[in-house]
């Protein structure tokens, strides 16, 4: 992007000229929107979640502002980078729902899985985008 | 999608050192990146339509909002009494109904994967258009070149790749 001003003319306004190499349309330009892409996925890495819901009636669930509302959170997993994990399963006069728990179970090992393999593509992305190939 | 990148390198290899050979897809790759070059004219179709050089670019314009747009949004996976809400970054929202049976489970667990391979698999292809479209850029360098055709040339690289590992088909899908 250029910016000129004419001369002499005071309050001139700034004109701007957009060149389409460093815009979106341009190599740098997309390059540069996939690196904060990278970058912002890097900061969502720091923990992985998992939350189960009972819905009685699935036509009056809803999620508002990354909440889901019309269902009843059942079961929590937080894992956290380093390995620390939370789980948070309700009881039931003493007992927990086992159809549920091994659901809920199973989605946590795909989340894993998927988040390590996420983790190697972003890092060899990364390099790829850095080093040029 | 092991290998893209690799194959991708060899495409633009083989375009730089004009090695097309009797390859009719290399060949066509060739004229668009001559044209990029400004080196022959503008093809177009039957009856005024756009050329390959236009036409690449509508595609990978259309491409690069939807991956875009795609891969950082949450989506739905499954619908009626078994669904998840699922994040880019593998953050997942389970919303079960009643009476779901352990079959539906499994099958709804494959679906999950198949959305995080989709949700991986775009990251790459984009990655790949990128680090290719930095090398054609430098293959069309030169006077009477249109430099922002880099990305469709290389987006057309990156679709040759894709289908010469996987035997056609989409790679975003």
């Amino acid at each position: 992007m250029r910016r000129l001003r004419g001369e002499g003319e005071g309050e001139a306004p700034e004109i701007v000229v957009e060149d389409a190499e460093a815009s979106e349309d341009g190599v740098p330009g997309f390059v540069a929107k996939l690196h904060a892409t990278i970058s912002r996925a890097l900061d969502d890495l720091g923990s992985l979640e998992v939350s189960t819901y009972v819905a009685a009636d699935m036509s009056a669930v809803f999620v508002e502002e990354g909440r889901v509302i019309g269902a009843g959170l059942r079961a929590y997993t937080r894992v956290a980078l380093e390995g620390d994990t939370i789980a948070c399963v309700p009881e039931q006069d003493g007992e927990v729902d086992r159809g549920l728990l091994e659901i809920h179970g199973e989605l946590v090992k795909q989340a894993q899985a998927a988040r390590c393999e996420l983790i190697r593509v972003i890092v060899e992305a990364a390099a790829r985008l850095g080093r040029g190939g | 999608m092991s290998g893209l990148a690799e194959r991708v390198h060899a495409i633009v290899d083989a375009l730089a050192g004009d090695a097309v050979g009797d390859d009719e897809r290399l060949a066509a790759l060739a004229r668009l990146l001559a044209q990029a070059r400004g080196e022959v004219d503008l093809e177009f179709g039957v009856g005024g339509d756009e050329g390959p050089l236009a036409r690449m670019g509508r595609e990978w314009s259309e491409f690069r909002a939807r991956a875009l747009g795609e891969l950082e949004a949450r989506c739905w996976v499954g619908d009626g009494r078994l669904r998840t809400r699922v994040g880019w970054t593998g953050d997942l929202q389970l919303v079960l109904g009643p009476g779901v049976g352990a079959d539906e489970r499994a099958s709804h667990v494959r679906s999950l994967r198949a959305q995080f391979e989709r949700q991986a698999r775009r990251l790459e292809v984009l990655t790949a258009v990128a680090v290719a479209a930095r090398r054609v850029a430098g293959l069309i360098a030169g006077p009477g070149a249109a430099m922002v055709s880099a990305l469709p040339v290389a987006f057309a690289c990156v679709r040759e790749a894709h289908a010469r590992g996987e035997g056609g088909g989409v790679p975003w899908e």
